[in-house]
């Protein structure tokens, strides 16, 4: 049997007498795109927390490629709603922070955090601290520092929901087009329907809470152009 | 763009001189009050000496022979050692303590009592004890104004470490950074500034606390000078090294600055 790239096992979480996620069961595929919408609450922002691996579950099991996850892992990558850069680093030492950890030389640092720096389009900001910048250069700052350690898995909690519509929909491009040219795997959590299409090659929908699967949505490419057109038709 | 980025810093740069114009007029008037006050005769010079003869005395006990066998810069050089002494053992020892307190709750239930009860004691009540044990010489000096200077900076260091914001070191940890790691690049870091601000408040406790540790069996230091000219009523003695005192703590303070803004330009400026 080919072993699941990410199997979330009949997992639920209470908080006290709470239940927040209700007997999850979902099978990643590696290179999928992943997002994941619900209502305020359900449960969405605990569920990557069990997957980065902060958080266990109360009950069942997350294997990542065969092995349970017990806590962070270089492997799974991840970006929040705030950038949270290093404020005492600048845009680029920011990047390279991955590079640093593993004592990869200083050259070899700047000149991949430089490659990274003109995909993002920053590379006037190199030198630049974080507070010089705007929300959506901290947000491709961040992906940049996230991508620059090669993680296999992403995992983005609302990362462009404080960005205004104008770069919201650049960030969109921006993150479809990595999607395609690294292959890499995201779980990308919004509560905005319309980004949730645009991004994922598949959408699962959580209920309110207790959250429960309630519709996982494989989405091609020719069905996602159309409904990226029939987004772009209602906005006019 | 640029332009208007430009057009801003000249105004900006107009603004604050306006503003230190604003302060210059003020020390000025203020001096001259003082110097109509003193001369007009309205007060005895016991009370309020004269700027002119403050500066004279001032001239005298720079150059001349000095106040009670010690020249100014003496009496100032000894004060500032006390000072910086105790200052930089405050800072090797309750820095790495706070921070370590602040990790271990452990450490901290050992050690945050005891700085906390004898935080907000007058440093003059347990002055008495200090010289009983180290003597009258410089080691209870510098002592008290030790124990002045390190709540200040254990409680900020402490604070930092729990304040720090947790996505942060989970960040980092995605990242591929092992615990040691984490300490050094990010912890460490992300506490500078509330450490700064420990220490800044930390040289000020000290500072304000010199007096009362030169009251004591000293014959030198600039609050030595003050408090013994008070005994012989020599009010411009005690003017010089009041003023001497104020302007070596604004000295102090914009170097202060400058470091910080140097080392911690992000400070106070979100993330
Ligand atoms: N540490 C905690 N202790 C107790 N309850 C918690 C804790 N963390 C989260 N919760 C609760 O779990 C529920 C789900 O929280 P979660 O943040 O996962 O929701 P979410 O789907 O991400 O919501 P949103 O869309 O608003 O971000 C909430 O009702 C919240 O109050
Ligand atoms: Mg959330």
């Amino acid at each position: 049997m080919i072993m699941d790239f990410l199997h979330i096992k009949h997992v639920s979480l209470t908080y006290g007498q709470i239940r927040i996620l209700d007997d999850i069961d979902l099978v990643v595929s590696k290179g999928e795109f992943v997002t994941i919408v619900g209502p305020s609450g359900c449960g969405k922002s605990s569920l990557l927390k069990m997957v980065t691996g902060i958080q266990a579950p109360s009950e069942g099991e997350i294997l990542f490629q065969g092995e349970a996850i017990t806590d962070i892992d270089a492997k799974r990558g991840m970006m929040l709603q705030e950038a949270t850069l290093f404020p005492w680093l600048s845009v680029r030492d920011n990047i390279s922070f991955a590079l640093k950890m593993k004592s990869v030389s200083r050259k070899e640092q700047v000149r991949q955090a430089d490659a990274y720096l003109d995909l993002m389009g920053l590379s006037e900001f190199a030198d630049h601290l974080p507070y010089q910048l705007s929300g959506g250069m901290k947000q491709r700052t961040a992906l940049a520092r996230t991508l620059i350690n090669r993680p296999e898995m992403i995992m983005m909690d609302e990362p462009f929901s404080a960005l205004d519509a104008f770069t919201r929909k650049s960030m969109q491009k921006l993150l479809t087009q990595i999607w395609k040219d690294f292959q890499t795997t995201f779980l990308f959590v919004t509560h905005d329907v319309e980004e949730a299409i645009t991004l994922g090659s598949r959408v699962i929908i959580l209920s309110a809470r207790p959250g429960k699967v309630i519709e996982d949505l494989s989405i091609g490419t020719e069905k996602k152009e159309a409904a990226a057109r029939i987004f772009t038709l209602l906005e006019q | 763009m640029e332009d208007n980025c430009l057009r801003m810093q000249e105004v900006n740069t107009i603004r604050s001189i306006k503003y230190v114009g604003i302060s210059i007029f003020t020390l000025l008037t203020f001096l001259a009050g003082w110097y109509f006050v003193a001369e007009s005769g309205l007060v005895s010079p016991l009370f309020v000496p004269s700027p002119v003869r403050v500066w004279e005395t001032f001239l005298a006990i720079c150059f001349g022979e000095g106040y009670k066998g010690s020249s100014l810069w003496v009496h100032l050089g000894v004060s500032l050692y006390r000072i910086g002494l105790a200052f930089v053992l405050a800072t090797l020892i309750a820095v790495p303590l706070g921070l370590v307190c602040g990790y271990s709750k452990t450490l901290q239930a050992m050690i945050s009592p005891l700085v906390h009860f004898y935080r907000p004691l007058p440093p003059l009540a347990y002055y008495t004890v200090l010289v009983i044990w180290l003597g009258i010489g410089d080691a209870s000096k510098v002592a008290l104004l030790f124990f002045a200077g390190f709540a200040p900076i254990f409680i900020s260091c402490q604070s930092a470490i729990e304040e720090i914001n947790p996505s942060r070191v989970i960040v980092a940890r995605t990242l591929g950074a092992s615990t040691r790691q984490v300490f050094f690049h990010v912890i460490v870091p992300s506490c500078l500034p509330q450490i700064f601000t420990g220490l800044r408040t930390s040289l000020g406790f000290i500072y304000t606390t010199l007096v009362a540790a030169e009251m004591v069996a000293a014959i030198s230091g600039v609050g030595w000078m003050v408090l013994d000219a008070s005994k012989f009523l020599q009010s411009d003695v005690m003017f010089v090294g009041i003023i001497l005192m104020g302007i070596t703590g604004l000295l102090i303070d914009a170097v202060f600055n400058i470091i910080e803004k140097k080392i911690i330009p992000w400070k106070g400026r979100g993330e």
